[in-house]
């Protein structure tokens, strides 16, 4: 509608413009009322088709565990990866090979729940922290299974489900302080 | 102006079906605090005093206790020791302990001795996180050895489990 711009003196033209524009409204219309009366059959033996979007929902699973491990003297990593692989570099390294006590290591898991054999764009932070007090450390190299080479991918199943995998490192520092350390970090779904 | 509608149309369509979500995961880990193995101070395997005769063994149990084997005879007041050593670190945590050999020297003679700790494994207190143990050990004594006043060293090691 901004394009009819009313210019004095071309009444005719405007006239001409707007006929135009709502004959193209009515054909519009048309086709959407044929539309909607074909997918309501009128008698019980009758199939109707129809495309329902369901809102996608993510909730998470498990928490990313970085499990324990000694203190190390040195600055180092600890990484867990989307197949529960562990790897620690620098300090860290060899300190992560003790028993870990409650839930294990792993990496952390969202259910996520849409239209079957739907796309879905995912986006993780670049990094967060976890904490004990006043004592952090930064989680970075976020990470997550796909069905893209690329990343950013993953695609529901025919049952319209799918379980999101995160991995990560955690960067820690020499002589961290002792103790338990915990986060929160929140990730985004487009649902295509 | 058809044009302007069908795009209209479509911009409509594609809104409709796109949804993002967000959820939020949690992160945990957990530092402990590093295993410490401390000597208890002037602790020691102590063989005692001997005569080596033909040669054989002393054997110091972890409780500190001698016997000579062979042809080793421990003099009269002989005194043995086990050595010690304390253990800190997180509480409840389980840990390994491991000693090596070693051999005692006095000036260019030597002999040497196997270890053997108290126990193989520990478990760290709940509220202090400590604990300890104690080694005995075998020295083996080569017939005529040369007398003197022998000492050495050897590594022990722990490990968090």
């Amino acid at each position: 509608m901004r394009s009819m711009s009313l210019r004095p003196g071309h009444f005719d033209h405007l006239s001409d413009m707007n006929r135009t524009f709502v004959l193209s409204l009515v054909a519009a219309a048309i086709m959407l009322a044929y539309g909607t009366a074909h997918a309501a059959p009128a008698n019980a033996s009758g199939s109707a088709q129809a495309l329902v979007v369901t809102p996608g929902s993510v909730v998470p699973l498990d928490a990313l565990r970085f499990g324990q491990f000694m203190q190390p003297a040195a600055a180092g990593t600890l990484t867990i990866d989307i197949a529960s692989t562990v790897s620690a570099t620098g300090g860290v390294a060899g300190n992560q090979n003790i028993t870990q006590v409650g839930t294990g290591r792993g990496p952390g898991t969202f259910l996520l729940s849409g239209s079957p054999n739907r796309q879905t764009d995912i986006v993780l932070p670049a990094s967060f922290t976890i904490a004990n007090g006043a004592q952090t450390m930064t989680v970075n190299t976020l990470n997550h299974n796909s069905n893209t080479n690329g990343g950013g991918k993953l695609k529901l199943d025919a049952t319209g489900t799918a379980v999101l995998i995160v991995g990560a490192t955690l960067n820690v520092a020499a002589n961290q302080a002792v103790g338990p350390y915990s986060g929160t970090y929140t990730i985004t779904v487009a649902f295509q | 102006m058809k044009k302007f509608v069908i795009a209209a149309v479509a911009v409509a369509l594609s809104s409709g079906s796109a949804y993002a979500a967000t959820a939020n995961g949690s992160a945990t880990a957990e530092v402990v605090a590093p295993i410490t193995l401390t000597h208890t101070p002037a602790a020691t395997i102590n063989f005692g005093m001997f005569a080596a005769g033909t040669g054989g063994s002393v054997t110091v149990t972890t409780a500190g206790v001698g016997s000579a084997g062979g042809g080793v005879t421990l003099v009269a007041g002989s005194i043995n020791s086990a050595d010690a050593f304390t253990v800190s670190g997180s509480a409840l945590r389980g840990y390994t302990i491991a000693t090596a050999a070693g051999t005692v020297n006095s000036g260019v003679n030597s002999m040497n001795f196997t270890t053997t700790p108290s126990a193989a494994t520990g478990i760290l207190t709940a509220v202090t996180g400590t604990g300890g143990f104690t080694v005995g050990g075998t020295l083996t004594v080569p017939s005529g050895q040369a007398t003197g006043s022998y000492t050495g060293s050897y590594v022990a090691t722990v490990l968090y489990q």
